[in-house]
């Protein structure tokens, strides 16, 4: 029997273990020209993606020496496929993860993140949830020992000239229960260069409310709308007071609440503020240099 | 009765067990008579009468036989394999960590795909990319089949064969136990090693060219243990699946000849046109739906599989030295990419799959008109196949 003509590597000749040697090292070159490459093609902006993760929130801080802040993972694990296209090959490690609050379509795609990248740190209002997602994210974290900070207004955050300041919540929700876990949400707001961002989870307008009397909201470039642009967050005082250049939209096509509601994009067009929603416009980046921003969207 | 070979005799009775226990399915009998014609027709068989009696008893018995496992059994396994559950139990996390160890290599969603290449694991798979796959017809190379465990034997027995001769059948045997195993020993890939193993048996027995008596025993000694598993989707269609691989692709790669194509790229085209020409008629039974891409896609992603897998099992047992079995890893990343961005394109075209329905009928009908048709082909001019070495010879003894 021919046996040493079988297969279908037999196109590499005869001395198999040789061939298929050179075969590895040939795709090794392939796969490492092309993390070069990348690499080299990288400009230096400060990168900021609203993953298309469907119905749920998911963005990332991509700074150009590797640095990443990914806040809220999503509902499910596409979460990771949008990481790998946003992160360079061989980069496992994430410096900060923020998950806003407890609900599934936020938590979920962090734990697959857990799974599979180095996290440094994250922070967390410390509200704990009844829910399978969750249980399963803090025995992750405890089993990975995972440095966890629950967080209240005013922690920061510094890496390679980008700086986050948390806004929200005012008190403290660490062991506590709130019935409505978006009373909990992390609200963060960003500089880099002149170029501000703020990122508000799920807050709701009662939360903007809070943060209004105590002064903190202040104005931002890019703004993620809350709640996935329901009408229940996105007060007229607030769009006013944060009068952002664009408002993000982090919604699932078709979704079944029926985000983004009618009325909020109404008061974002009465303000004329740009509209970019995910679901619309799928994963979008934004470009920040010290001078400004651009961005791009269907990515 | 010249053409009654024993071999083919035998396989005739599997084939009556396979069709009795269809009718078993679908009739009530009293255990106790069946079992007594049962008894009767095997004793006659056994008799030593002239032909054709000897052949009727023996098909009779193989019918009546099939009928009384379907009464005995209602269709469940008998056969309770507790030895691999519990080996299946204690390497269970062997699975979960190379699966691990993959993700952390690869980045997503390439390391979900090479753990469903390699080990038939799709649960962290992309909703997405299931679905791509399923609209360009390529799901089952996510899954541990009877097709991966052939390229798997097929591959160790061409590395080994060189070296420890007929002991490389040994090799391969270890190693689709290991697989079993390692897997947990789920129906799929218990059904894909059945298969396998019955192959290299034959081999070893030297007698591998009479494939379809090798198919027929196989599905016959499955369906022994698990009559239910006739009615089995993954089931019908490896075995249609491997049918038109043995019966139809070597004619089509007679035809290919002429082309003067590589002979590589003519072996790939013969057997995925022959493998999707006798499934499409059970998929669109079954699924209602039919992929026009699919000979398309299977043709770009198909010979990359076999490296992908090489990749991917000498990577996992390097695992034990991260820096190595990772960088290793690493090679596929862009072979995974090729399979990835192709069936990402092709399932962007509008009209790579369509709905599509048939009458139960049509599609029964079309079953007997395919088979029918390769195997009047296959006396009429016969042209075997064999399993290992994937080529078409004329069977210079055919009488």
């Amino acid at each position: 029997m021919p046996a040493s003509d079988t297969g279908y590597l037999r196109f590499l000749g005869k001395n198999k273990a040789l061939q298929f040697v050179l075969a590895v090292i040939a795709l090794l070159l392939i796969t490492f020209g092309t993390s070069q490459f990348q690499a080299a093609e990288r400009d230096s902006a400060l990168r900021l993606w609203f993953f298309d993760v469907g119905q749920g929130d998911s963005a990332l801080f991509d700074t150009s020496d590797g640095h990443q802040v990914l806040i809220d993972g999503g509902p499910n694990t596409s979460v990771l496929s949008q990481l790998s296209k946003a992160m360079p090959l061989t980069d496992k490690e994430i410096d900060l993860i923020i998950v806003t609050h407890n609900h599934a379509d936020h938590l979920s795609g962090i734990y697959s993140v857990l799974e599979r990248y180095k996290v440094d740190e994250i922070w967390i209002s410390g509200a704990t949830y009844d829910s399978a997602t969750y249980k399963k994210f803090v025995a992750l974290v405890a089993e990975k020992k995972i440095k966890i900070i629950d967080v209240t207004a005013g922690k920061t955050f510094t890496v390679s000239g980008l700086t986050g300041i948390t806004l929200y919540p005012l008190e403290s929700f660490a062991a506590r229960a709130p019935e409505n876990p978006h009373d909990a949400s992390v609200v963060t707001y960003w500089q880099y260069g002149p170029t501000t961002a703020m990122l508000t989870g799920d807050a709701e307008s009662e939360h903007e409310a809070n943060m209004l009397a105590r002064g903190i909201v202040k104005h931002a470039d890019i703004l993620k709308v809350g709640h996935h642009g329901s009408n229940t967050s996105s007060s007229v005082p607030f769009l006013q007071a944060v009068s952002p250049k664009v408002a993000i939209i982090s919604a699932g096509q078709n979704n079944r609440y029926g985000h983004p509601h009618q009325i909020t994009l109404e008061h974002l067009q009465q303000l004329g503020i740009p509209v970019l929603r995910t679901d619309q416009s799928g994963t979008i980046r934004f470009d920040i240099t010290p001078e400004g921003y651009s961005y791009q969207t269907s990515l | 009765m010249e053409w009654l070979t024993p071999s083919r005799k035998f396989a005739l009775t599997c084939l009556a067990v396979i069709a009795g226990a269809v009718i078993g399915s679908y009739f009530e009998i009293d255990r106790l008579i069946i079992g007594w014609v049962t008894a009767i027709w095997l004793i006659v068989a056994l008799s030593g009468q002239d032909e054709p009696i000897e052949t009727i008893a023996f098909t009779l018995f193989g019918l009546s036989f099939g009928a009384f496992l379907w009464q005995v059994t209602t269709g469940e396994v008998w056969l309770n394999l507790t030895v691999i559950g519990q080996l299946a139990g204690a390497l269970g996390n062997l699975r979960d960590l190379i699966v691990d160890k993959i993700s952390l290599a690869l980045p997503e969603p390439h390391g979900s795909l090479m753990s469903g290449i390699l080990l038939g694991n799709r649960i962290k798979l992309d909703k997405d990319l299931i679905d791509i796959f399923r609209a360009v017809g390529l799901t089952h190379i996510i899954a541990v089949s009877g097709y991966n465990l052939t390229i798997l034997t097929a591959n160790t027995t061409s590395i080994f064969w060189p070296l420890i001769g007929r002991k490389a059948l040994w090799v391969s045997s270890a190693l689709i136990l290991l697989f079993v195993i390692i897997t947990g020993a789920p129906a799929s890939i218990l059904r894909a090693a059945a298969m396998a193993l019955t192959v290299i048996l034959a081999k070893y027995l030297g007698r591998p060219s009479r494939a379809v008596n090798i198919l027929i025993f196989a599905a016959a000694v499955l369906v022994m243990f698990e009559p239910k598993i006739i009615f089995d989707v993954g089931f019908q269609l490896s075995v249609a699946a491997t049918y038109g691989l043995v019966r139809l692709s070597p004619y089509l790669n007679r035809l290919l000849m002429r082309t003067k194509l590589p002979v590589i790229l003519r072996h790939i085209l013969a057997e995925t046109f022959s493998a999707i020409l006798l499934t499409a008629p059970l998929i669109i039974a079954h699924f209602e739906r039919l992929s026009v891409i699919s000979p398309l896609s299977n043709i770009l992603v198909l010979p990359l599989v076999p490296l992908v897998m090489t990749i991917g099992i000498i990577g996992a047992l390097l695992m034990v030295i991260p820096v190595i079995g990772n960088a290793i890893m690493l090679a596929s990343w862009p072979l995974l990419t090729w399979i990835i961005f192709s069936s990402e394109k092709l399932a962007s075209w509008q009209f790579a799959s369509t709905n599509l329905t048939l009458p139960v009928w049509i599609v029964a009908g079309l079953m007997i008109v395919i088979v029918g048709g390769l195997e009047w082909l296959n006396v009429r001019r016969p042209l075997q196949y064999d399993l290992f070495d994937r080529l078409a010879v004329e069977e210079k003894d055919a009488s």
